[in-house]
């Protein structure tokens, strides 16, 4: 096994998937293919890569959602997935997830409160669940709390139920957070202000994030103001490229990490290149 | 004469429950000129896909035009019948790539039959000249039509069935294409292959292609103009350029700031301050002052009139005399 170093690793996992093709023919599709990842306590790994490269099969590996077809996922240096009882009670506090779609992923019959709530209780009986609640809806940016707390999720933005959605993901007091495109379905103009408060949530207590992307500005960005991690490319269900981001722009090695610079919409590049004539 | 004309465009929502009306566009004027592309830029809830639906007389209740016009070539579509419009117009003259394209086929329906259907609802029932035309069509988007007919769209990924989306807009050949997000669900290098397609639509086949999109990044790549929507109401017109250069209304500069790009320092890039406005609250005077850094008294009472700044349209206090 692993040494403990790590909060969460992946050691050379691969997921395959079998596809029937036709009547007696099978296919197997590479999702993730000799992947290792180490995330450290207080770690920010941003994954980006195009729709299809094993982004959210890399998520659900860390989240211990989706066994590995070989290689190991380790928790503190065990398997994740022959964790048992009260070990695997604390993988699942532990490590949590925001999700893509905030207008899915909330219950729409549970007012903001009771959705927050819930989960509190479940991890933490001792403390007052409407108090907690608050107090995360604070921490996300939803303010004043008392507004949201009784309010269903049809009553909000798409915005604001995603804050809920990291809000809700706060309430075991996770050690990572794995946030699967969790700005996909925001507008690019708010985008910036979830980074700011994944900054702050990580500012403020011990928190790693794994950040999956395919806004490659935007995970510079998170990089950048968090003043530590580094950037995973994955292709294909292979890690292309990882490590500083602005060395990886700037200097790419991988054919397909430069497409992907190319690809992003770049208003000062495009300033840049009308200064010039290009 | 503009080809499009949208004149003083006044249209709510109204919720008998709550027995109040929304104001999803509040006396938007713009103009669409033939040949170009123009973006129209807004957040979710700024009335792009409202106007969108508007201008192809597909607003369904509670939605209600309560006033304004739009010309198409001088002729105020919304004061035709809607067989009318729907026999010289919808999608004949204008067609549309809705917003969520991966979302709008039906799924027990091969690609053909979609074409097939579309023509069907405009009185069309040649199948085999059907499908010579939308063979052309999927052609001019890159795709092939002998593997693509036969499939369902569950079978096809989400750029393909974009182009496909594409392909069906262009069907009747159309003078005037709305595409409605059309790049919002895909991945960048997806996004960057159908930006291409709509160069390529309107430089080839001459068409006229009105751009939504929430995000002024990809703004440059695409369109010659943008006009910027604000909770309904415009804020600015002008040319990409000059727009995206110097941003003249508050709102677009902040627009501009919060995006960023790859080499941006993590200082300049700023979210834009206050809260997006809720749509069930009117705003008394300029729709952004509560968010704007340069708000003055008379922001908060009297709507800014459409100014003229240096050949642009800016709708703020600032450029008052």
């Amino acid at each position: 096994m692993g040494s403990d170093e790590y909060l969460v690793e992946l050691k050379d996992v691969c997921v395959y998937f079998t596809e029937r093709v036709g009547l007696f023919r099978k296919r197997v599709i590479k999702a993730l293919d000799h992947v290792s990842l180490g995330i450290r306590e207080n770690d920010v790994i941003a994954v980006v890569g195009e729709s299809g490269a094993g982004k959210t099969t890399m998520g659900r590996v860390i989240l211990g959602l989706q066994k590995p077809t070989s290689g190991l996922a380790l928790f503190r240096g065990k398997d994740i997935y022959s964790l048992r009882g009260r070990e695997f009670e604390e993988f699942r506090r532990s490590v949590q997830w925001v999700p893509q779609d905030p207008y899915s992923s909330l219950d729409p019959s549970l007012t903001i409160g009771e959705q927050l709530m819930a989960p509190i209780r479940r991890w933490n009986p001792k403390v007052n669940a409407e108090a907690r609640a608050e107090e995360l809806l604070k921490l996300v940016g939803l303010v004043p709390p008392s507004f949201y707390m009784n309010k269903y999720p049809h009553q909000l933005s798409g915005g604001q139920r995603q804050r809920v959605a990291i809000a809700r993901s706060l309430a075991s007091n996770p050690r990572l957070i794995v946030a699967d495109e969790p700005v996909t379905m925001i507008d690019s103009s708010l985008r910036i202000g979830f980074v700011n408060t994944f900054i702050e949530l990580m500012r403020r207590s011990s928190l790693s994030l794994v950040f999956i992307t395919h806004d490659l500005a935007l995970a510079r960005i998170l990089l950048l103001k968090s003043g530590r991690g580094r950037i995973v490319i994955l292709r294909n269900g292979r890690i292309v490229e990882e490590g500083d981001v602005n060395e990886i722009i700037n200097n790419p090695k991988d054919e397909y990490t430069k497409v992907l610079i190319n690809a992003a919409p770049d208003l000062k590049r495009w300033l840049k290149n009308r200064e010039e004539g290009v | 004469m503009p080809l499009l004309s949208v004149r003083n465009l006044n249209v709510e929502y109204r919720l008998p429950d709550l027995k109040i009306a929304v104001k999803a566009l509040k006396g938007v004027s713009m103009d669409v000129n033939k040949g170009e592309i123009v973006s129209i830029v807004g957040e979710s809830g700024s009335g792009k896909s409202t106007l969108a639906l508007a201008i192809m007389r597909m607003l369904k209740p509670p939605a209600v035009v309560r006033g304004g016009s739009i010309y198409y070539n001088g002729v105020d579509i919304l004061s035709l019948s809607e067989h009318e419009f729907n026999l010289k117009y919808k999608w004949v003259k204008v067609s549309m790539v809705p917003q969520a394209s991966q979302n709008i086929f039906n799924p027990t329906m091969r690609i053909k039959d979609h074409f097939l259907d579309t023509a069907r609802a405009h009185g069309i029932s040649d199948e085999a000249e059907v499908l010579k035309r939308a063979s052309e069509v999927l052609e001019f988007t890159k795709l092939d039509p002998a593997r693509v007919f036969n499939l369902y769209p569950h079978q096809l990924s989400g750029g393909m069935k974009q182009r496909v989306a594409i392909a069906l807009s262009l069907l009747l050949n159309p003078e005037l294409v709305i595409m409605d997000e059309p790049t919002a669900a895909l991945d960048v290098v997806t996004q960057m292959e159908i930006l291409k397609l709509v160069k390529m639509i309107n430089e080839e086949l001459g068409t006229t292609i009105i751009f939504i999109t929430h995000d002024i990044s990809i703004v440059p790549m695409i369109a010659s103009r943008v006009i910027v929507l604000y909770n309904g109401e415009v804020m600015e017109i002008g040319p990409t350029e000059d727009v995206i250069v110097d941003p003249k209304h508050p709102y677009t500069k902040a627009l501009v700031q919060s995006i960023p790009s790859l080499s941006s320092s993590p200082e300049e890039v700023r979210p834009i301050p206050g809260e997006p406005p809720n749509p069930l609250e009117d705003i008394q005077g300029c729709p952004f002052w509560p968010r704007c850094q340069y708000a003055m008294d008379v922001c908060k009472v009297e709507k800014p009139g459409e100014y003229n700044v240096n050949g642009r349209v800016v709708r703020c206090h600032l450029y008052g005399k």
